[in-house]
């Protein structure tokens, strides 16, 4: 097991992250955003990374609203 | 002394303690202990000795955190496991300001896969810490993809691997118990070595998944 590599992202990199994560399983990275946003986590599985990571940005910020 | 030898693992042992009781000890720090404990208890276990896990934590002040499998940000989730196949891992976490800031996983996935980026998995477990007021599966539950014997018990439409076997809290150390006990992938150190650390913290890990 290699040493763990750590990233620390700023609020752009993580939307950007988001929406690279839902185009590569085919999902409308604004439907990922807004079912975050609703509590829907749905894909759960496939889409657990990008809703993760949705939950990084303040739940007031705009992409969740876009 | 052979590098297999129990001796050989006592620091990474006593690593994996003090790292265990890192991440209940509550505060930011927990976070960091948390993937330390990760790194640890694959490194004694099943990872391969290339494999890697990243933690992903933002800029500003969020204590929400995700921990998966693999270095590439842009890459897959997985872990290259000792028998050639992948272990694919995602763990949101966050702290509970409501107690204390412990360090509670919101959410996990854990699933055993024959290659690194297909479809070829053999079982899942998935965790999501809400609970949704909506008709839902049960809040841990766990797939299998495979074929039942008995015809017509499930629909024509319903395969295995969309049955939610309930399952109360998908821990990490189940998983490699469960890989390494009934799948028989390899282990790193020991039987003696790693069955007594995962005895040690498995019961621990149970308030990280919250009442």
């Amino acid at each position: 097991m290699l040493p763990t590599k750590t990233y620390t992202l700023t609020r752009d990199e993580i939307v950007e992250l988001v929406r690279f994560k839902s185009l590569e399983q085919g999902h409308d990275p604004a439907d990922i955003f807004r079912n975050f946003a609703a509590g829907d986590w749905r894909h759960f599985s496939q889409m657990l990374e990008a809703y993760g990571l949705c939950a990084m940005l303040p739940k007031d910020d705009p992409v969740f609203t876009e | 002394m052979t590098p297999s030898s129990p001796s050989s693992w006592s620091s990474t042992v006593a690593s994996l303690r003090k790292a265990s009781d890192g991440r209940l000890a509550g505060g930011r720090e927990a976070l960091g202990h948390f993937e330390r404990y990760v790194n640890l208890l694959f490194r004694l276990t099943v990872a391969h000795k290339d494999s890697a896990i990243r933690l992903s934590r933002p800029a500003a002040s969020s204590t929400a955190w995700v921990l998966t499998g693999g270095y590439d940000l842009r890459g897959g989730n997985v872990i290259r496991l000792t028998d050639g196949r992948y272990l694919r891992l995602i763990a949101a976490l966050d702290l509970d300001v409501s107690a204390g800031d412990q360090l509670r996983v919101q959410a996990m996935t854990w699933q055993y896969q024959n290659a690194i980026d297909d479809d070829s998995w053999v079982f899942r477990a998935d965790y999501p810490r809400a609970r949704s007021a909506a008709p839902s599966p049960p809040r841990g539950h766990f797939h299998v993809d495979g074929t039942l014997r008995q015809p017509g018990v499930l629909g024509p439409k319903q395969p295995l691997g969309r049955v939610h076997f309930p399952c109360r809290q998908p821990t990490l150390e189940a998983a490699v118990v469960l890989l390494a006990d009934e799948f028989g992938v390899p282990t790193n150190a020991p039987h003696e070595v790693w069955r007594a650390a995962v005895a040690e913290h498995e019961a621990q890990s149970a308030p990280l998944f919250g009442p």
